[in-house]
């Protein structure tokens, strides 16, 4: 099975990426560049091939990432594919070191920067460090997860950066505050306003996009752009069919967790419907359901065949599953139904702290299912599109009957921010019903 | 709302009775506050026509504008409260060397200060009541920081200690959610109504009935109808310079009965909390309070400005503070309140057991202990960070979940932090440890100057009216 | 179906639908008595106080003084104000070309029909001008009337402004008497004008589709005027009502379900005129027990019968009576009294079993806390 289109797109992607290189060779300070990209796209390559780019241009180069783990696996990568490049990791004080190659550095003192020419870091650490920095400054700042940021983070270390490249991914989980920001409502100085919405108040910006997913198939990609990325052009890297899985074993027969399994493979989408029932949100059912589900792949011996590779013979290992929710105590319900199966190995976790991985095969607990009330935050566009864009070959829904009714039951009205052209609350409503609606023909009742 | 408090609330409704949500008052109410019970004129959002204030429940100033919209006669109103207001300030901070704590009906009436605060100094009356101004958008952002209690939402004292049986949007009428602490309040708002009688309706009837009493901002629009007569009357007859005691004596009267049901019930909410015991944590976080209004204070009498509107760093350092704040509070309440313990457990956030033995390991130069806790139940996970409750100092990671007999749990916590200085969990004594972490302590520093990512070509006018 | 609604009015008092009852019906879906009162465009209000429930609505005549007050401002001197606030955006207010229609066809109380009539069709000339570029830039329509339905319902609407041509586009303006506070606008109000314009869009879209002419000449983006800060001057606001739109038109076109509501509830009336005085409440009741009322705590602020059926839910012990989080942790309890027993520790039917476990976590962590 060819992958003419899906090479085609490939190389409309590789395209776009040398025009970005080509586009670093000249930098005005005070410029601010962003590049949009959906889910899979190869955001944090593009961040990897830009930072080399830089330092041959004699740049220093800062990397400010959100978490700890992305500044962790970026400076890895980025180490195994510079190994001539080296590279500083600045964590803080106190931080267990998890290992990295011989090129990469890793120090808390601020002040023993020296003269490093690429310096890895989270964004609350940069701030932290400005003070030591004094007059020091780096060319160049590439942002990775700028949606994700804080725009009031950059308060404290934008003086640090001569240049901003931001790189994004604008449909997930935005940042957000435990405590009542409606003081700065609507306002430009609204802390919580993501890092990309906050710097377009302020300035103009060069404004691109990568244009192909490499983690989302065939299948998905068309969905996922009109669910989440209205704006954005983009298309899979793989023809369908030229990535599956395969079924090894036998469907157990009578079993609902076969016949999900079955469809998942085959459509690569699956909704798991159970019947009605009035429960509390960690729905015992529904987590044995969705472990249940992982539990038959991993059973069946399940094969991947990778993106024109014709031959099945990538086994799906646990690891490559994962079981995603929307509140903790529904994780934890997952946890213990998946340990009852007796399965290990794979992963289970909320939609915010899966954001930014990736699997072949996610089993995701619908967040709307069970639930009275379609709430803010169950409605939240960023969430369902975190849990709906994990994947590389397939994704199951599991949730109760009711959940189209108590959409049609919640119109949003809205969120009341002066000048926003779009409303995430009803972005978010209408995201869910599109993808119920996209993948009726895909249901499977329990 | 957690589980715990919709819970509560079930029990409220059956029993007909507000429930207790905690055992301590985990904020500091003062003897003496400044009550401000006020209403403005519906459709004028910058208006102040008539309130009661002071600290002396029987003894309270009498402001009125006969007609805000009339800026003469506003600006007169404005300047009487600047007069109670900075002197009463003044007089706190000189004598009782501690600010004034505010009291207002409910969260609106507080975060309205701060439109009252900005007309009056924009209108630029006087010194007096710029200052007065400035004092009173400090005040509404008290409200809005999660662990200062400058400005108390008498509301929100109720609703932080007990749950009612009715919704919260109903509960913002201060009357209406007081009925589920004492009926006989009532008889209290509305004059003719005996205390026997409030006390024998149910506790909806006395809500249905509290609720009709204005206890926002806003005048009752039905009141309204007779007002506007009053005061265009009142209106034309000064336009021809002349006055009438009648007709001004008719509009006071009416506005003074709109207005004493929510003095009243604001002073009620208070004397009913004050005697609910005070945590250790609130007296230090009014301490805060204190140290900060102080700054505050020197800074404006000594001619300071206070912008009107935050600038980006100043929100950003805001929402820093707020969070390690509010972080803090949440820890210290579930180490002091064995109900704020309840609601922990409950949301997962911690977990109570039986100490069945405490081992030390030696590990590189130290010695760990490791504590064994038997529990019931928990969701809790390995890895997690757990802190000792007793003594929030001590820290520790979870390094095992194992069963035990009678469906029970066995939970290994390696302790990693306060080893040294500090005593271990008795064994055989009931104790719990809490998931939530300490605010990181220290906030990076704020540049003095916005960075180039945040200027703008043209600075927005801040002070214009 | 329309029989069926012309019965539930019978002779009671009718309302004309305006931009908000109109939006209301789109996005209220949950109360189906409320969505059968409203379609039947029978007045809420008037069958409140018949069952004893005063609402206390209505406008304050301050908030209405203030209102005409702003608004006078704004058209003062040919509208003067307002042109300055739009010239900066390209609307030509040296070639002025204003239609009041508020003068041009003044209000009579007893022929109020005919005059909106008139005004409506006034202003679709004046639009379809505009459309064929027949129009100068420099027009001004105030006061204009738009005749639109939803579902099949008659919808009233008066625009306060429509400006051409500003960018290019014809503009909806709607005057509001509150102010923008240091470039903020409450939540609240921004959402309500954001449906209100979001009616009146939608229906000049159509009036221009039903010409034959492109309905993207009108802006999505609509300008409000409001007063700046604390004083009267008028400020211009921008913002973008696609999203409310966009649900508007997803959602109008839905049919109105009112089979299902007029199925369950057979043949009732609101209309209690020939009853006997003393079984007037009852009866009332009884039909709003058949419509199918759903309340909820924010039906206190958006409904006139709300005080009648919270108390119906609290005698009955609706779970639903205190609002989304109990109700979500008192699912599949049928009664809040019955919840009271549970959480006592009576037995529990498999539906409640999962309400019942947590009560029992309660009462263990409860006991826990004691020791």
């Amino acid at each position: 099975m060819t992958n003419s289109n899906g090479n085609k797109a490939l190389e409309r992607a590789d395209a776009k990426v040398k025009q970005l290189l080509d586009r670093a060779r000249n930098l005005e300070p005070g410029s601010v560049a962003l590049v949009d990209a959906p889910a899979g796209a190869g955001k944090t390559g593009l961040v990897t091939r830009l930072v080399p780019r830089h330092v041959k241009e004699d740049r220093r180069v800062a990397v400010i990432t959100q978490t700890n783990e992305q500044a962790d696996d970026l400076s890895r990568r980025l180490a195994r594919e510079q190994p001539k490049l080296d590279i500083t990791r600045m964590v803080k004080s106190g931080y267990d070191d998890p290992g990295f190659p011989n090129n990469v550095t890793v120090l808390s003192d601020a002040a023993a920067l020296g003269s490093s020419s690429v310096v890895v870091a989270t964004a609350d650490k940069w701030s932290f460090a400005t003070a030591k920095l004094g007059k020091t400054t780096f060319d160049i700042g590439l942002i990775d997860e700028a949606y994700q940021m804080a725009g009031g983070k950059l308060l404290y270390s934008g003086h640090l950066f001569q240049a901003l490249e931001m790189v994004g991914d604008p449909g997930q989980l935005s940042p957000f505050s435990q405590v009542d920001t409606e003081r700065w409502s609507g306002l430009s100085v609204d802390p919580t306003k993501n890092a990309v919405d906050t710097l377009r108040y302020y300035m103009d910006f060069e404004h691109d996009s990568l244009p192909v997913t490499r983690r989302l198939p065939a299948h998905a990609a068309g969905i996922v752009r009109a669910a989440f990325y209205e704006d954005l052009e983009f298309s899979a890297a793989t023809e369908l069919g030229a990535r599956q899985l395969g079924l090894v074993g036998k469907a157990r027969r009578g079993s609902s967790a076969s016949r999900v399994a079955d469809m998942a493979l085959k459509h690569g989408w699956a909704i798991a419907r159970l019947p009605q029932r009035s429960v509390q949100r960690n729905d015992q059912e529904i987590a044995h359901a969705a472990a249940s589900i992982a539990k038959d792949l991993l059973e069946r011996e399940v094969h991947r065949m990778e993106d024109d590779d014709s031959r099945f013979d990538k086994v799906l290992a646990p690891g490559r599953i994962a079981l995603g929710a929307s509140h903790r105590d529904q994780v934890a319900a997952l946890r213990a139904a998946a340990e009852s199966l007796g399965i290990e190995g794979v992963a289970i976790d909320t939609a915010n702290r899966l954001q930014g991985r990736e699997f072949d095969v996610v089993i995701a607990w619908h967040p709307l299912s069970g639930q009275v009330e379609a709430s803010a935050f169950h409605l939240d566009v960023g969430r369902l599109c975190v849990l709906a864009t994990r994947h590389r070959h397939a994704c199951v829904l599991v949730g109760r009957e009711g959940i189209e009714d108590l959409l049609e039951m919640s119109v949003p009205t809205g969120e009341g921010l002066l000048g926003e052209t779009i409303d995430r609350s009803i972005s978010g409503w209408q995201a869910h019903l599109l993808l119920l609606g996209e993948l009726a023909h895909t249901e499977v009742k329990w | 709302m957690s589980k715990y408090r919709a819970m509560l609330k079930l029990r409220a409704f059956q029993e007909g009775v507000a429930q207790p949500y905690r055992e301590l008052r985990h904020f500091y109410v003062a003897d003496r506050p400044f009550v401000l019970a006020y209403v403005q004129m519906a459709g004028e959002t910058f208006s102040l026509w008539a309130c009661l204030c002071g600290r002396d429940r029987d003894d309270p100033y009498w402001i009125v504008a006969d007609d805000p919209r009339n800026r003469d006669l506003q600006s007169e109103a404005f300047a009487s409260l600047a007069e109670v207001l900075n002197r009463e300030i003044g007089s706190s901070m000189a004598n009782d060397l501690e600010p004034l704590q505010i009291w207002v009906s409910n969260a609106g009436a507080g975060a309205n200060l701060a439109r009252i605060g900005r007309v009056m100094r924009a209108r630029q009356v006087s010194d007096e009541v710029s200052l007065a101004g400035a004092y009173l958008d400090l005040y509404a952002q008290s409200m809005a920081a999660p662990t200062s209690v400058l400005c108390m939402a008498a509301t929100e004292a109720l609703g932080r200690q007990r749950a009612t049986g009715q919704s919260d949007f109903e509960d913002a009428n201060l009357a209406s959610q007081l009925m589920w602490w004492d009926r006989r309040v009532l008889a209290k708002l509305f004059p003719g109504l005996k205390a026997a009688a409030a006390k024998a309706m149910s506790v909806f009837e006395a809500a249905a009935k509290a609720e009709k009493l204005p206890m926002g901002t806003l005048t009752s629009p039905s009141a309204d109808e007779d007002l506007d007569d009053v005061v265009r009357q009142l209106g034309v007859i000064r336009r021809e310079g002349r006055t009438s005691p009648k007709l001004t004596k008719q509009l006071h009267d009416a506005l003074y009965a709109q207005v004493l049901p929510i003095w009243e019930a604001i002073w009620e909410a208070r004397n009913v909390v004050s005697k609910i015991r005070e945590s250790a944590s609130a007296s230090e976080r009014w301490q805060q309070d204190s140290r900060g209004f102080r700054w505050q204070y020197d800074y404006l009498v000594g001619g300071g400005k206070r912008r009107f509107t935050d600038s980006p760093m100043r929100a950003a350092k805001l929402l820093a503070q707020w969070e390690a704040a509010q972080a803090d509070a949440a820890r210290d309440e579930v180490a002091e309140d064995r109900l704020a313990l309840v609601e922990a457990v409950l949301d997962n956030e911690a977990v109570i057991g039986t100490v069945k033995k405490v081992e030390k390991k030696k590990i590189g130069k130290r010695e760990h202990p490791f504590i064994t806790l038997a529990v019931d139940e928990t969701e809790l996970t390995k890895g997690a960070d757990v802190w000792w409750r007793d003594n929030l100092k001590v820290k520790g990671c979870i390094t095992a979940i194992e069963p035990l007999k009678a469906e029970r749990l066995q939970v290994t916590i390696h302790v990693t932090a306060g080893m040294t200085k500090h005593a271990m969990p008795a064994v055989g004594s009931s104790t719990a440890f809490i998931t939530l972490p300490p605010s990181f302590g220290v906030q990076a520093p704020m540049p003095d100057n916005p960075p180039w990512t945040h200027r703008l070509r043209v600075e927005p006018v801040d002070d214009d009216e | 179906m329309e029989q069926w609604l012309e019965n539930l009015a019978g002779t009671s008092k009718r309302v004309r639908l305006n931009a908000r009852t109109a939006s209301a019906l789109v996005t209220s879906t949950r109360c189906n008595a409320r969505r059968a009162l409203d379609v039947a465009r029978i007045d809420k209000s008037v069958v409140a106080a018949a069952l004893g429930f005063d609402a206390q609505r209505g406008q304050s005549p301050f908030a209405l003084g203030r209102g005409n007050q702003f608004e006078r401002r704004v058209k003062k001197d040919e509208y003067l104000e307002l042109i300055e606030l739009l010239s900066p955006m390209g609307f030509d207010g040296a070639v002025s070309d204003i239609h009041d229609l508020r003068d041009d066809v003044p209000f009579a109380p007893n022929n109020a029909d005919e005059v909106l009539a008139n005004r409506a069709a006034l202003t679709r000339k004046a639009i379809v001008e505009i459309a064929k570029g027949e129009a100068p830039p420099g027009r001004l329509i105030d006061g204009g009337a738009l005749e639109w339905t939803i579902g099949d319902m008659p919808v009233r609407l008066e625009v306060d402004a429509l400006a051409w041509w500003v960018g290019g586009k014809l503009r909806v303006i709607e005057v509001k008497s509150f102010p923008v506070e240091w470039g903020q606008i409450p939540k609240e109000k921004v959402v309500a004008a954001s449906w209100q314009t979001a009616v009146y869009v939608a229906a000049l879209q159509d009036l221009l589709q039903s010409e034959g002419l492109d309905p993207s000449l009108i802006s999505t983006e609509i300008f409000l005027v409001c007063p700046h800060n604390t004083g009267m001057k008028p400020e211009l606001v921008r913002h973008e009502i696609s999203p409310q739109l966009r649900l508007l038109r997803q959602h109008a076109n839905k049919q109105v379900p009112i089979a299902e509501i007029a199925d369950r509830a057979g043949d009732v009336t609101i209309d209690v005129s020939t009853v006997a005085p003393s079984e007037r409440q009852q009866t009332l009741r009884n039909t709003i027990a058949k419509l199918g009322p759903a309340y909820q705590p924010s039906c206190l602020s958006t409904c006139e019968l709300a005080g009648h059926c919270r108390s119906v839910a609290q005698t009955n012990g609706d779970p639903s009576v205190m609002g989304g989080e109990v109700l979500q942790v008192s699912i599949g309890i049928s009664s809040l009294h019955r919840a009271a027993g549970l959480l006592a520790g009576a037995k529990a039917t498999t539906d409640e079993a999962d309400f019942a476990e947590l009560a029992a976590d309660i009462r263990k962590a409860e006991a826990d806390v004691q020791r």
